[in-house]
């Protein structure tokens, strides 16, 4: 079960330097002084993650009536706490409706329980909106209109037709942050080429296994795997979210977003051998990934782009760092490699042979125009092969550029 | 369960008070020196801390701000304190309340607010030993109000603002 709480106000509190006092609708909060560890919240903006704060303790007031406060210290803060924004405990996604069409129309703001499931929620009437539904939930799923028909508080029961109007991290969700003086229309393309490029030829590897196809893509490929991108309004900020179509349910489309996260941060920290083993772990095309990866950075860095993730709610910036890494990535298992070996096939068209070599190893080597002579022959026929490549030492089927080839032994000894 | 005998504590001057074995006879009592055996009786192993509005600005402020004359705040690791705003007027009821809210801190660790939330049944509680107690405590029309509203408020589940 998922919980939250909807601000109604924060006020600085004497009792530390940072603490603040938080008066809000929670759906539930439970103080646990067996448990040891600090409750951690989560804080969201105009729908944006903007920090993590603790949770401290419990102050029961006598006012009239009796209320009782949250106190709460900050932990990864970017912004202040204020009326209006959401808090979610642990790791939970809270989805938000609106509707004009419920009975009775609530006065007050208040906890509530949604649907069969009984989600936690909290409704609340909405000049604009006629009345808001916050719903919290876990991040993988999906709240069905079906869910949103019954509604109950402690001493009432609504029945209702809500509208989904947005979400804050109902599904796995990437965001982007464009924080530069002057963001154009081309500038916005910029940043998202590069993303929907990497999510729709990641996709198509990972949730069809599909090898990656050069040239334009298919229509119906891209639709499949179409990432949705959302604005929030008055602020340059794109969430991309998994494909919302119907026929990709089955599909797990978030996971190249989630790939796409992990490889970001990963090029973040420095960790060039990890962005590599990332990629090989997941995707076949290891060299034309970083490519885009690459480019992401690379406009990233142009447009002073700040990153945050479903899974990794603090921002970061992407720059020079984040691409020096990618490009010892590209490079790390860069080498030139020299074995013998049996050819055992050749593609002259597309410029491509297959050698098994005397350590076992398989490798699927490119050759220019000018090689082509040398390869062409019998096979299978041993070989002495010289060949730059990428691919990891340890693994057994290679891809590389053949640089040069020579044959062992006379392929037709009658000649 | 909540200790009848606190009501005693709460009033002053006591002249009489049984607490444990001890027996102290025709003694004044002022508030302060309840607490303190308050935490003797019920603080045991507990970082039990009263904390005074005249003796810190700041607070002072933060009550006048919220309109509150008492609190009582537990953290995750159980311990509490028990702020009186005395500067703000604090009666002997707002005393009562905040060691009644302290002993159900003590005596069941574990609280919640919210959506089947234990605390809004300690209110309640609270609440109606208030009531009770209403004569023994000296409470004005105005606190048996707030009283009889906090038992309303928290009996229907106590979660709108």
């Amino acid at each position: 079960m998922f919980n939250g709480g909807l601000v109604n106000e924060a006020i600085k509190h004497p009792r530390g330097k940072g603490v603040i006092a938080v008066r809000a609708v929670w759906t539930n909060l439970a103080i646990d002084v067996n448990n040891k560890s600090h409750l951690l919240i989560h804080h969201i903006k105009n729908d944006m993650f903007v920090g993590t704060w603790c949770l401290l303790g419990l102050e029961s007031h006598s006012m009239i009536p009796r209320e009782t406060i949250v106190l709460l210290k900050p932990n990864e803060v970017t912004e202040e706490i204020s009326q209006g924004d959401i808090l979610i405990l642990g790791r939970g996604a809270v989805s938000k409706y609106a509707t004009n069409l419920i009975e009775p129309k609530p006065e007050l703001t208040q906890a509530v329980e949604i649907g069969r499931d009984k989600l936690r929620g909290v409704l609340s009437p909405s000049a604009l909106l006629g009345t808001e539904l916050l719903a919290f939930h876990d991040p993988s799923d999906e709240i069905t209109a079906r869910d949103l028909e019954f509604v109950w508080s402690c001493d009432q029961h609504y029945k209702s037709e809500f509208a989904y109007i947005g979400t804050t991290i109902a599904r796995y969700t990437l965001e982007f942050k464009l924080s530069g003086k002057a963001v154009t229309a081309r500038s916005i393309i910029d940043v998202l080429s590069p993303i929907r490029s990497f999510v729709l030829d990641a996709s198509e590897e990972m949730c069809l296994g599909l090898p990656r196809k050069k040239g334009r893509r298919g229509e119906d490929e891209s639709e499949l795997f179409e990432p949705v991108v959302t604005a929030k309004a008055a602020s340059v900020r794109f969430r991309v979210h998994p494909s919302s179509s119907s026929r990709t349910k089955s599909l797990e489309t978030s996971r190249p977003l989630k790939l796409l996260s992990e490889l970001l941060r990963k090029a973040n920290s420095g960790d060039s051998a990890g962005l590599r083993m990332e990629l090989e772990s997941n995707l076949k095309s290891v060299d034309e990934s970083l490519k885009q990866i690459e480019a992401i950075v690379k406009s990233a860095r142009r447009q002073r782009l700040e990153f945050s993730a479903t899974d990794a709610r603090i921002p970061i910036s992407l720059g020079n760092k984040a691409l020096s890494t990618i490009k010892s990535a590209e490079t790390i298992y860069q080498r030139i490699e020299k074995a013998r070996g049996a050819i055992y096939a050749v593609d002259l068209h597309r410029r491509w042979c297959r050698v098994s070599t005397d350590d076992k190893k398989d490798w699927r080597l490119g050759f220019f125009d000018d090689l082509e002579e040398d390869v062409r022959g019998n096979y299978p026929r041993r070989v002495e092969i010289e060949f730059e490549t990428q691919t990891r030492p340890d693994l057994l089927l290679g891809r590389g550029r053949l640089l040069s080839i020579r044959d062992l032994e006379n392929p037709n000894p009658l000649i | 369960m909540l200790d009848e005998s606190m009501v005693l504590y709460c009033r002053m001057p006591l002249r009489s008070l049984k607490i444990g074995r001890i027996i102290m006879r025709k003694m004044p009592m002022d508030n302060a020196t309840c607490f303190d055996l308050f935490a003797w009786k019920y603080g045991r192993g507990r970082k039990l801390r009263l904390s005074m509005t005249s003796e810190d600005p700041e607070l002072c402020k933060y009550f006048n701000y919220l309109g509150s004359l008492g609190s009582t705040y537990m953290d995750t690791e159980g311990n509490i304190i028990i702020t009186i705003h005395d500067k703000g007027g604090a009666t002997p009821a707002t005393w009562y309340e905040e060691l009644m809210h302290a002993k159900q801190f003590i005596d069941r660790g574990q609280c919640s607010i919210g959506i089947g939330g234990t605390l809004d049944a300690w209110e309640v509680e609270v609440a109606d030993c208030l009531l009770v107690n209403a004569v023994r405590l000296g409470l004005t029309e105005e606190e048996k109000n707030v009283a009889t509203r906090s038992k309303v408020k928290y009996s229907r589940g106590g979660c709108d603002v």
